[in-house]
């Protein structure tokens, strides 16, 4: 675990890649989306194609709280935390009733609700427009030390430390009693119920979890790009996540979520670039979203458990 | 005597087809009851009503004065009415210990803490050995489930319905499957486990109904044929032609 945290810590300095800053910066903060995301998916067996949802809604809340309440850093944040875990929390109400298929289907179908409103509600969300003008303000003790945000290099090591801070605590859930339960549902949901666990509690807590570290990923977004616009909440964005989880290896390991994030970022960006120069050089229009379905049909049929699954032979999910 | 747990007029229907029909049972405090049966004559329907899976379309169960009808499997299981099931119903990819230690864990009453280490909860662990070590199975904490072999995974079977420690215990045939050795073991367990608590158990071995029941329940086509002691039923015209249709043999 240390290593990971280690190579974050140093990657600014790295030569040559370390000068993209804030694609390091947006690495992190995806996976800390995806780590918490994985309490749902690896842990408790639940797939969710509608996260993207509450990244956006954490998104949003920082954007019009520093607006329009309190243009401060960590108010904002703590408040996209509370807005990512409120809506999941509302929506697991209905959706922890659910398994399989049905729960993933209402999954999309509130994540869609909610791309809507945000498109929709102009007054709020500034609709197709966006927020703009969120600034990043300095931190820390008045009168005693100060660090400036604007800096990209002080928010990509004030990003560090959440990350690191939001896996240590997705580690502790996931190794607690009630980790234990989430994995019971996940091999057996039936059996679990028959121990005498409450289970559509734990699941409606575990979507209200992972609910939560969406809230905050899309909070430190909003801070990153200075913005907020209702494409973070679109479903591609719930389809991401899920795709980093299953690319990295999240179904087996603990740190799948990290890598899949990684790889996904990085070659996105990579590899849009490529595209476009390719298909100029072509005449040719090819989309991102193009390969990128290449890649989800190629990890779902051949590494069904992600680079890390590959790696130490698992071929089925057994995650701890 | 007093009786633990009562259907009244309990009835479902899958479609058409009426699976359980107006099913009024009473079972005593303390009795080792057989339920047996053709396949299909609602045995495990009634299992599954008395425990929550499913819900009756008519009647009531009441347990120890209390209707639990309505109840939630969890519920249920709380007010202490436990289940195995006639399909080994495990956590295949986790090992013996782990399977265990849910099960004490709930009973303990924990699983709701997020934040606390899982590895400090002494008294789980320690119940969780104690358990695996009564059953017989030390030594293969640390097997997957999956790689027991189907006696063991039998008998997990039966502990995990243990582990909510219940007043009221329903073994859906514990026995199926079984070499005699084994079906041996499993009789002799529940004649052991009958003295402190009341059992209810789906069978379809004669010898091993005949041996340790206190009381014969028959069911046929969704209702009840007979009830009664076992050499009672052994001499009933009527369950050796409905039941047996020349398949068994009860003497």
């Amino acid at each position: 675990m240390v290593w990971i945290f280690v190579l974050f810590f140093f990657f600014p300095k790295f030569p040559f890649i370390g000068k993209y800053l804030s694609l390091g910066t947006e690495v992190m903060i995806w996976s800390l989306f995806a780590v918490g995301f994985n309490i749902l998916l690896g842990y408790t067996g639940l797939t969710s194609f509608g996260h993207g949802a509450y990244f956006g809604i954490g998104a949003y809340t920082a954007g019009i709280i520093f607006l329009r309440v309190y243009p401060g850093f960590w108010v904002p944040l703590l408040l996209s935390i509370v807005g990512g875990a409120l809506f999941a929390g509302l929506v697991g109400l209905i959706v922890a009733k659910k398994r399989g298929i049905y729960f993933s289907l209402l999954t999309i179908a509130f994540g869609q609700v909610f791309y809507f409103i945000a498109f929709r509600w102009e007054e709020l969300t500034g609709g197709e427009t966006g927020l703009s003008k969120i600034d990043r303000i300095p931190i820390g003790i008045p009168g005693l030390f100060q660090v400036k945000l604007s800096n990209p290099i002080n928010y990509y090591y004030v990003c560090w430390a959440i990350f690191l801070i939001a896996t240590i605590v997705v580690w502790k859930i996931v190794h607690s009693p009630f980790g234990k339960v989430i994995q019971g549902i996940r091999e057996n949901e039936v059996r679990t119920r028959y121990l005498g666990y409450n289970v559509y509690f734990y699941k409606w807590a575990s979507v209200t979890l992972s609910g939560a570290f969406a809230g905050l990923a899309g909070g430190l977004y909003t801070f990153l790009i200075n913005s907020a616009f209702a494409t973070v909440l679109d479903w591609t964005q719930s389809g991401n996540v899920v795709m980093m989880n299953l690319l990295g290896g999240g179904l087996v390991n603990f740190f799948g979520p990290i890598l899949g994030a990684t790889i996904f970022i990085s070659s996105r960006d990579l590899l849009s670039a490529y595209i476009s120069r390719a298909s100029f050089a072509l005449h040719f229009e090819i989309d991102w979203l193009f390969i990128y379905g290449l890649i989800f049909v190629f990890v779902i049929l051949f590494i069904p458990t992600g680079i890390l699954g590959l790696i130490s032979g698992k071929k089925r999910a057994v995650l701890r | 005597m007093a009786a633990i747990l009562a259907t009244e007029g309990l009835t479902k229907n899958f479609g058409g087809l009426r699976a359980l029909d107006s099913v009024s049972l009473q079972f005593e405090e303390g009795k080792l009851t057989s339920v047996i049966g053709p396949n299909g004559a609602g045995k495990t329907t009634f299992f599954n009503l008395l425990t929550g899976l499913i819900k009756p379309d008519l009647g009531k169960i009441i347990f120890k004065g209390e209707d639990i009808t309505k109840l939630p499997i969890h519920g249920i299981v709380r007010k202490g009415i436990s289940r195995s099931f006639q399909i080994i119903n495990l956590f295949n990819e986790m090992t013996l210990f782990e399977n265990v230690w849910l099960g004490v864990q709930a009973q303990q009453g924990h699983g709701t803490e997020f934040f606390a280490d899982s590895d400090r909860f002494r008294s789980i662990r320690d119940e969780t050995f104690r358990v695996i070590k009564e059953t017989g199975l030390a030594g293969k904490e640390e097997t997957p489930v999956k790689l027991l072999s189907y006696g063991d995974r039998r008998i997990l079977e039966i502990t995990l319905s243990l582990t909510p420690k219940p007043t009221l215990l329903l073994l859906d045939e514990p026995t199926s499957g079984l070499v005699s050795e084994d079906r041996k073991r499993i009789s002799e367990f529940m004649k052991k486990i009958s003295s402190r608590l009341t059992l209810v158990v789906v069978e379809h071995d004669m010898d091993v109904v005949m041996s340790i029941s206190d009381h014969i329940v028959v069911f046929s086509q969704g209702g009840v044929l007979a009830q009664g002691p076992p050499n009672e039923i052994r001499g009933n015209q009527e369950v050796q032609e409905a039941y047996l249709g020349g398949q068994y043999c009860l003497v």
